[in-house]
C-alpha cells in the first residue's frame, strides 16, 4: 500500500515537473480564429489614462475592420520590458502588437526579433513625422517602431498656483526670474527641503535640461562623430547653474536618489516650481485629483540663453515582433492608430505632444489642450538627443552629477570630459541608424 | 534487487527536477558565458574568453566583489551572534508559553515578502523627509540625512534590514540546537561549579556543532545571494556603487543592459564564490561525533 501510494505521488511529482516545461502556448489559441474575427493581441504598460485611449481607439477600429478583435493585455511598467523580452524569444509569438518606451526599444531593435515597417507608413514616416521621433526606431535605413508622441521631458514647468498666490508672486518669464524666486521661496533643513523652489533634479528631467541650457547658448554636445561632449565652455557653465541650485539650497538629491519625479513635491505644496513634460499635467489632475487653474498650471520654462534650444528622445512607439502570427494585421491597426485624426485623438487622451508635423497645426488638439500649445511652437526647433541609449547614459550622468554635489570645489570640467568619455565609449546605440 | 529498483524509481523525478532547474542552468548559464548572448537574436557571436576578460577589467565587478564578502561576512556574523543570544535567552525562560510566543515574534518578519518589507523600510524608515530615522536623529538635534547618498551608513541599513527581516530562522534553528544538548552535561558542570556563561561557551557550544556548522553555512551562502533588499533600497547600486552586490549588478547586466552573456559570467564567478566559501566552512566546521 505504502509503495504504491509513494508510486503515485512520484508520477504525479513528475507530471508537474513536466508540465511547466511544455511547449504549448496557451495564448497561441486565442490568437487563432474566434469564429469569423482574427484576434490581434496588443501590449502596453499600466497607465490609467492610456490604456483608456487604447481602448477607444481599438474600438474605432474594429468598428471600421469588424474582421479583426483586438485585445488589449497590460502590465506593471517595471515587469513590462522584461515580459517583452521573454515574449521575443518564443518561437511563437504571444504577442502581436506592443507599446515600447523609446529608451528601452535599442534593446529590442538590435535584435532580430522585431518586423520591418512596411513601406506604406514608412512613407509616413519620412514625410511627416519629426526627426527626434525615428531616432532610435531606424535600423540601417530601415524602420522598427512608429512613433505615437513627441517625447519633450523639457518646455514646461508645473507651477503650485496656491503658493505662488499665497506668497503674492508672479511666474517667472526670465532665467533670472526663475532663480530669485527659487531662491526666494526655498526653505532648507539639514538634508531635507521644507520648501522647494525650483526642482530639475530628477532622473528624468535632469539631463533634458542641461543639454537644453547648453544648446541655448549656441553650444553642441554632439560632436560630429556623435561623440558626446558635455566639457565645452557652455557646458561647464550650464552644469554650474544646475550645481548651484543645490548649493544654494533651492533644492535637493532627494528626487534624484528616490527615483521619483521632481513635480511630485509641486503637487504634494513642498515646491513652487518642478520641470516635467506635459505628461506630467495629468499625474496632477489624475494620480492627485488637482484641478488645473485652481491647484496648478502648465508654464513654459523661460530660455537659460538666448536662442530656443533642446534635445529631445525618441518616445514611445508601437512595434511589431517578427514572431508575429498576424502581422499583416497588426500593421493594420498601426496605420489605423497612427492616422492624424486618430492618433490626435490619443495624444490628448494621454497628454502627450504629436509626433507628426501635420498635427503642429490641429486645431483639435490646441483647442483640447490649451495649456501646452506653447510646446507646439518649439517643436520644430529640438534635435534628436542623439544615437544613444538614453536609460544607460541617464545612469553615468546622473551618477556624475550627485559626486559633484557631495565635492566641496569639485573639478567641473575633469568630471564632465569623464563622464563624456563613458557615455560615449559604453551607450552608443548597438547599431547605425542611418 | 526489486527494492533498489524501487528506491530509483521513487528518486527519479528529485534528480529529474534537479536536474531541470539546477544542473541544465548552471551548465546553460556556462556556455552562456562564452558568447554575447541576446536571445531575441538570431545570431550570438562567440567571444571566447572575452567576457570573463572584461569581467576582470571592470571596476564595478571588482566593487560588487568586495561589498558581496562584506555584507556576507559582516551579516553573517552578527546574525549568528545575535541569534545564538537570542536562542540562549528563549532557552532560559522558565515558561514554554513565553518561548513559543519570542519565537513567534522573531519569526513574524521570515514570513513577510522581502520586497514589501524592504519597500516599507525604503519608504518609512530611511526616507529623508519623514523617514523614522531622520525623525529619531531630530530628536537628538542631528539635522536629517538623505541616507541613500551616504556610502557606510547605507550598506549597515541595509546590513540592519537583512538581519531584522531574517533573525526569527535562526533563532528557531539554534533553539532547536539547545534543546538537543543533553541536560546531563549541563548539571554536571552546574555541580562542578560552572556559571551559565561558562557552561554556554564551554559545554553547550562545543556540543551543537552540527546545528552551528549547518546555520553558518546555510547563512553565508545565501547571504552571499541576497538580492530583493538590495534591488529595493539601493537599486542602482548606491553612491559610488557603495552597496552594489553581485546579485544587483548581474540582474542589471541581464535586465537593464539586456548583456546576458556578461550577466552569465559575473553569475558563474558568483557560483565559484558561493561553492568554495561553503566548502572552506564545511572544512573549517566539520564535526564528526554524536553525543552516545
Amino acid at each position: 500500500m505504502k509503495k504504491t501510494l509513494a508510486v503515485l505521488l512520484t508520477l504525479a511529482l513528475s507530471f508537474s515537473a513536466l508540465a511547466g516545461c511544455g511547449g504549448k502556448n496557451e495564448s497561441t489559441a486565442d490568437t487563432k480564429k474566434d469564429g469569423e474575427k482574427t484576434v490581434v493581441t496588443f501590449w502596453c504598460h499600466e497607465n490609467k489614462p492610456w490604456i483608456a485611449a487604447y481602448e477607444e481607439t481599438i474600438e474605432r477600429f474594429e468598428t471600421e475592420h469588424p474582421e479583426y478583435d483586438v485585445q488589449l493585455s497590460y502590465y506593471p511598467f517595471d515587469v513590462y520590458n522584461q515580459k517583452i523580452q521573454t515574449s521575443l524569444t518564443s518561437n511563437k509569438g504571444e504577442v502581436d502588437i506592443i507599446a515600447v518606451w523609446g529608451g528601452i526599444a535599442p534593446n529590442f531593435i538590435e535584435t532580430d526579433a522585431l518586423a520591418e515597417v512596411p513601406d506604406y507608413i514608412v512613407e509616413e514616416l519620412e514625410s511627416d513625422y519629426l526627426e527626434p521621433t525615428l531616432g532610435v526606431f531606424q535600423k540601417e535605413g530601415k524602420y522598427y517602431g512608429v512613433p505615437m508622441e513627441f517625447n519633450l521631458e523639457y518646455g514646461g514647468l508645473i507651477v503650485n498656483k496656491k503658493l505662488f498666490d499665497e506668497a503674492d508672486l508672479s511666474y517667472p518669464t526670465t532665467w533670472e526670474e526663475l532663480r530669485e524666486i527659487s531662491k526666494k521661496v526655498a526653505k532648507r533643513n539639514g538634508e531635507v527641503m521644507d520648501m522647494i523652489g525650483f526642482d530639475m533634479i530628477d532622473s528624468d528631467a535632469l539631463i533634458c535640461n542641461y543639454l537644453s541650457m547648453i544648446l541655448q547658448q549656441g553650444g553642441q554636445y554632439l560632436q560630429e562623430d556623435n561623440s558626446i561632449n558635455f566639457a565645452t565652455p557652455e557646458g561647464v557653465k550650464a552644469m554650474e547653474e544646475v550645481l548651484s541650485m543645490v548649493k544654494d539650497g533651492e533644492t535637493n538629491l532627494d528626487s534624484l536618489t528616490s527615483g521619483e519625479y521632481a513635480f511630485n513635491k509641486t503637487y504634494q505644496d513642498k515646491g513652487f516650481m518642478a520641470s516635467v513634460g506635459s505628461w506630467g499635467i495629468g499625474e496632477g489632475t489624475g494620480t492627485y485629483n488637482l484641478t488645473y487653474g485652481e491647484d496648478f498650471e502648465y508654464i513654459p520654462t523661460p530660455l537659460f540663453g538666448d536662442e530656443v534650444g533642446f534635445a529631445s528622445e525618441t518616445g514611445w512607439g508601437i512595434m511589431v515582433p517578427e514572431n508575429s502570427e498576424h502581422k499583416d494585421a497588426a500593421w493594420e491597426f498601426i496605420e489605423f492608430f497612427s492616422r492624424p485624426e486618430n492618433l490626435v485623438k490619443h495624444n490628448i487622451a494621454c497628454n502627450q505632444l504629436p509626433p507628426r508635423k501635420s498635427m503642429l497645426t490641429s486645431e483639435e488638439y490646441k483647442e483640447a489642450m490649451p495649456n501646452i500649445t506653447f510646446l507646439l511652437d518649439i517643436m520644430e526647433k529640438g534635435q534628436w538627443m542623439g544615437p544613444y541609449n538614453t536609460s544607460a547614459m541617464r545612469e553615468i550622468f546622473n551618477e556624475m552629477f550627485i559626486e559633484l554635489c557631495q565635492e566641496e570645489n569639485p573639478d567641473i570640467e575633469a568630471a564632465l570630459k569623464a563622464a563624456s568619455e563613458q557615455i560615449t565609449a559604453e551607450c552608443q546605440l548597438g547599431y547605425s541608424t542611418k | 534487487m526489486r527494492d533498489r529498483k524501487f528506491v530509483c524509481f521513487v528518486l527519479a523525478p528529485s534528480f529529474l527536477l534537479l536536474f531541470i532547474f539546477v544542473v541544465f542552468p548552471l551548465f546553460y548559464g556556462l556556455g552562456i558565458s562564452f558568447f554575447d548572448y541576446n536571445p531575441a537574436r538570431n545570431h550570438n557571436p562567440f567571444l571566447g574568453f572575452d567576457n570573463y576578460i572584461k569581467m576582470f577589467q571592470d571596476p564595478i565587478f571588482k566593487k560588487a566583489v568586495v561589498n558581496t564578502f562584506i555584507f556576507g561576512i559582516v551579516a553573517v556574523f552578527i546574525n549568528i551572534v545575535v541569534t545564538l543570544f537570542l536562542a540562549q535567552i528563549i532557552s532560559v525562560l522558565p515558561s514554554k508559553r513565553w518561548k513559543t510566543v519570542f519565537r513567534t515574534i522573531l519569526f513574524i518578519p521570515c514570513i513577510a515578502p522581502m520586497v514589501g518589507t524592504a519597500l516599507v523600510w525604503n519608504s518609512g524608515i530611511i526616507e529623508t523627509d519623514g523617514g523614522l530615522l531622520n525623525r529619531i536623529a531630530g530628536w537628538f538635534g542631528v539635522a536629517p540625512k538623505n541616507w541613500l547618498m551616504t556610502t557606510g551608513a547605507l550598506m549597515t541599513i541595509i546590513i540592519v534590514y537583512t538581519i531584522w527581516a531574517d533573525l526569527g530562522y535562526n533563532v528557531v534553528l539554534f533553539s532547536a540546537g539547545l534543546e538537543g544538548v543533553p541536560t546531563e552535561f549541563d548539571e554536571a558542570a552546574s555541580i562542578d561549579g560552572a556559571g551559565p556563561v561558562r557552561r554556554f561557551f564551554q559545554i553547550k557550544l562545543p556540543l551543537m556543532g552540527r546545528t552551528f556548522a549547518f546555520v553558518a553555512i546555510m547563512t553565508m551562502a545565501n547571504y552571499f545571494q541576497m538580492f530583493a533588499q538590495f534591488r529595493v533600497i539601493a537599486p542602482k547600486g548606491g553612491v559610488k556603487y557603495c552597496a552594489m552586490v553581485l546579485t544587483n549588478y548581474i540582474y542589471r547586466q541581464s535586465f537593464t543592459n539586456y548583456d546576458m552573456g556578461y550577466a552569465s559570467a559575473i553569475a558563474m564567478a558568483l557560483f565559484i564564490i558561493v561553492f568554495a566559501v561553503a566548502l572552506i566552512q564545511n572544512k573549517m566546521m566539520r564535526s564528526d561525533w554524536g553525543y552516545e
